[in-house]
């Protein structure tokens, strides 16, 4: 980003922030900062409603304009892998992934994707989890499982350890922003899906990455290549047991979790709920502390700024 | 020189409803086949009605099973109509003459079939044989239809090798389209997807259709001539339809005889054999003093001599110029006599006896062949290694004697896991459906196959009761699972089992929990030996305690099993207690 850029980003956030100040919650950073990433805290953690502590978390950490710029291409992840309904809590809350839609195109984002590789029965999962309709009431047939080979580029992954290529997806190959917006819950071999586990969802052969590789590593191989620039995890419901499938215990604690930083979003969420009724820690999930380990993020959510609201 | 005839104009008119009747036929055809596909629409048409009008596959499977199959109904009232009209269903439906009459068209190099005329007049009588010898096999109880249902074959043919191939060239256009599609802003199209549907046996069944369009070069639907098996049951009802052609006047050109796709015209142009007729009108249109006529009655054939020297022309044929001397089509000069009156309709009571006998020898065979051993005999294991059949199947026996190969069910099935099999199943279950998972799993939200299958061979079910119709039961192989043999954290197989009957536990001697799976939970859909990531599967079904009942009760045997089957979609989610998780040790994927 060049300096001129860089003045026209600060001028259209300042622009944004004052046009949109009524809209913000009051009190939690000034209106009109020009400095609200700056300013803003790691992780926000908000309680209430999915689409409105979504819009309130992301506000939190400077709003969608921090990310997403006009005229971008962006990608986002939800978790639609399972034909199971919201009560499963194994797929993102359709109003999360609507909120954050709608808030990328707020933000003037050109062309906004929502894509999954599901793994259980496609069509079923995409209307099941109500994430088709949602997508669909904001904006038609942007919303999509990507099946064929022909969707996929295989691609380089620098700087991997063990997964040095894989075919992604042409949109997330080409896109200037991803966004993972995962449900938060356990998982058998991984120990929790969240946003960096959740980008399985973006390449195509992740089969590799259980036979070939050692997953906890190549998780982080594959979030070097995809690593969304905001995680937004949909904590409304917490699969806590028996994920990523279920079914499984479900917890309600009603809340999102936002960060720029995927690792520490996930590093909360792990150390926020008790996972099959005990306390974790995020170092205890292998590719979490492999991430902080590579220097992906920060695990160490103690020394990080963690907002928490209610709305 | 011109060979052309000027048709008598009124005579364009049957065979233009005729051609828009065929047509209509084909559509109806391909658009069921079309809709066969999950989810199924309800349709006021069954979907696989063309199958049900099939009176060999009828007959010769219920004969086989044992019972009436009432799906079939359609095809008794047929061979009524059949009596009334003659063989109307080959002239005007089947869409596997109309498929060969347009092979023929496509691939011949002159518009008109090469060699129309009379063939060798014993080879016709093969059809009936054909048919005798499915009969005798269906008295022992071997349903040997299959090999020549005309509607099983063209099912096949566009299910399993046209369709896909439409796929394909489908996929590779929206592949070639996106840039385009993406640049109009055609957003949706641009993520248009055709899952491509792939099918084993596809190179037998390209042989199959090779040689029956091969054979159209030699004679004009040489199949529904010498082979179909329905075409002999038509024909059989149609010795002498009420509604049957006459000729009313005869210039003896022999153009009718050169014309007829199914040489049931002699060669003197009087004599109609009316089991051979399809009733397609090409002689009313041949004829050039319009001298035939479909009629319910006609006159005596008597009144028009075979050996009358030509008449003076007539207004009617001055119309129509005769052809010019030495054109080869003069019947006169072709092979005279060969289908008059003297050849017998029908094959010999001997021939017939031969091949009844030939066919109940194979059903013999059939019974004393290893691959007969079936799961659940008196004595010794099934041999046969893992065919899982679709949800519903009946009892292996019953579903052999009922099932078609028409593959119906695997055009239906959304993952495309149903496969046509070469001997899976032995010799006699050659072609019939398995699931192979490692190219669809089961759905469990569909209960499609059942619903489609004509001769009920899968029993259409609700799909709360498909859903207890087990299918067989996932293994786990030790030495090959990524988790209990090399301790990686793969948990895929718990992660996509649809019916949460994997559980992962932490066993002795292994580094990271390990899938188990809890057979009475298990259908057998096989999601995952699908997306189990070793290249041998280390989870696979086999079909182990599968249910297998001639009833639609499944729920009621499941429970009498005691099995406890239920999509995790439909089951509750657990209040929040938790399965304990040893002292000491960690919930699964977790580290120290």
């Amino acid at each position: 980003m060049d300096r001129r850029a860089f003045l026209q980003w600060q001028l259209k956030g300042l622009l944004f922030f004052s046009a949109g100040s009524t809209l913000l919650s009051s009190g939690l950073f000034k209106p009109g900062s020009s400095f609200a990433a700056a300013s803003a805290p790691d992780v926000a953690v908000v309680k209430g409603a999915p689409a409105a502590a979504t819009r309130a978390a992301i506000d939190a950490l400077g709003g969608m304009a921090r990310f997403v710029k006009s005229g971008q291409r962006v990608v986002i992840k939800p978790n639609m892998s399972f034909a199971q309904g919201v009560d499963s809590a194994t797929t993102t809350h359709p109003e999360v992934v609507r909120e954050v839609l709608i808030m990328c195109k707020e933000a003037g984002a050109g062309k906004v994707r929502v894509l999954d590789h599901s793994l259980q029965n496609p069509e079923l999962s995409l209307e099941r989890s109500g994430i088709l309709a949602a997508c669909d009431g904001v904006e038609e047939g942007i919303c999509h499982h990507l099946l064929n080979s022909g969707f996929y580029r295989q691609s380089e992954i620098s700087d991997a350890k063990e997964m040095r290529e894989n075919a992604f997806m042409r949109d997330v190959l080409d896109a200037d922003v991803l966004i993972a917006v995962p449900v938060a819950k356990s998982h058998g071999g991984a120990g929790v899906s969240l946003s960096l586990k959740g980008q399985m969802g973006l390449i195509l052969d992740r089969r590799s990455m259980h036979s070939r590789y050692d997953l906890a590593t190549s998780i982080v191989d594959l979030n070097l290549r995809a690593k969304p620039a905001l995680a937004v995890i949909d904590a409304t419901r917490v699969l806590t047991s028996g994920g990523p499938g279920g079914p499984g215990a479900i917890i309600t604690p009603g809340e999102v979790i936002a960060s720029a930083d995927p690792v520490a979003a996930d590093a909360t969420a792990v150390s926020s709920y008790e996972w099959y009724g005990h306390k974790m820690q995020p170092r205890q999930v292998a590719h979490i502390r492999q991430a902080h380990e590579r220097g992906l993020g920060r695990m160490d959510i103690e020394n990080l700024r963690v907002e928490r609201l209610r709305v | 020189m011109n060979t052309g005839l000027t048709r008598a104009s009124g005579a364009a008119g049957p065979r233009r409803l005729r051609r828009l009747v065929r047509a209509v036929s084909l559509a109806l055809f391909l658009g069921l086949l079309w809709l066969s596909a999950f989810p199924l629409m309800q349709s006021l048409i069954p979907v696989d009605l063309f199958l049900r009008l099939d009176p060999a596959a009828g007959t010769i499977a219920s004969l086989a099973a044992r019972e009436w199959i009432p799906n079939f109904f359609p095809a008794l009232l047929l061979l009524l109509l059949t009596v009334a009209f003659g063989r109307i269903f080959c002239g005007f439906i089947c869409p596997l003459g109309i498929t060969l009459d347009a092979a023929r068209f496509l691939f011949s190099s002159r518009k008109r079939g090469p060699a129309h005329g009379a063939p060798p007049s014993s080879l016709k009588h093969l059809k009936y044989l054909v048919l005798a010898l499915f009969t005798g096999s269906a008295l022992l109880g071997v349903n040997l239809v299959f090999w020549g249902s005309p509607i099983s074959l063209a099912t096949r043919l566009y299910s399993l090798l046209l369709h896909p191939l439409l796929t394909l060239f489908g996929s590779e256009g929206l592949n070639l389209g996106t840039p385009l599609f993406e640049s109009l802003r055609l957003t949706s199209l641009s993520y248009e997807q055709i899952a491509p549907r792939r099918f084993d046996t596809v190179y037998f069944l390209f042989a199959l259709f090779a040689l029956l369009f091969f054979l159209e070069r030699i004679r004009p639907r040489f199949w529904c001539r010498y082979v179909c098996p329905a075409g002999a049951l038509f024909g059989l009802f149609s010795l002498r339809p009420l509604r049957r052609r006459h000729v009313h006047e005869c210039i003896h050109c022999g153009r009718c005889a050169r014309d007829c796709p199914t040489a049931a015209i002699s060669a003197t142009a009087t004599v109609t054999v009316h089991p051979e007729c399809i009733g397609c009108r090409s002689c009313v249109a041949a004829c050039p003093v319009r001298g035939v006529r479909f009629a319910m009655r006609g006159p005596k054939l008597e009144k028009i001599p075979d050996n009358l020297p030509l008449p003076a022309p007539s207004d009617a044929t001055r119309r129509c110029p005769e052809p010019q001397e030495g054109a080869p089509e003069n019947a006169r000069s072709a092979r005279p006599g060969l289908l008059d009156r003297e050849t017998p309709l029908l094959p010999s009571r001997r021939a017939f006896l031969t091949a009844a006998g030939t066919g109940a020898t194979l059903a013999c065979l059939g019974h004393i062949s290893a691959a007969s051993l079936l799961p659940g005999a008196a004595r010794g294991a099934a041999r046969q290694t893992g065919g899982i059949r679709p949800p519903g199947a009946r009892p292996e026996k019953d579903f052999l004697a009922r099932c078609l190969r028409c593959g119906q069910c695997m055009k239906v099935c959304p993952t495309g896991g149903l496969q046509p099999t070469w001997f899976v199943f032995g010799v006699e279950g050659i072609f019939s459906p398995a699931l192979v998972s490692r190219t669809g799993p089961c759905e469990p939200e569909c209960s499609a196959c059942g619903a489609v299958c004509p001769s009920e061979a899968v029993i259409p079910l609700p799909l709360e009761e498909k859903q207890q119709a087990k299918i067989g039961t996932a293994v786990v192989q030790p030495d090959l699972c990524l988790a209990w043999a090399q301790g990686h954290s793969c948990v895929v197989c718990q992660e996509v089992c649809p019916y949460g009957a994997i559980s992962l536990e932490q066993k002795g001697g292994a580094k990271v929990p390990v899938p188990v799976v809890k057979a009475r939970q298990c259908f057998g859909c096989g999601y995952c030996e699908y997306h189990c990531p070793v290249f041998i599967p280390a989870i696979t079904v086999q079909p182990l305690n599968s249910l297998r009942l001639n009833r639609r009760d499944y729920r009621e045997a499941a429970r009498a099993a005691g099995l406890d089957l239920k999509p995790v979609s439909r089951q509750q989610p657990i209040a929040p207690s938790f399965e304990e998780i040893p002292e000491g040790s960690l919930p699964p994927g977790f580290s120290e």
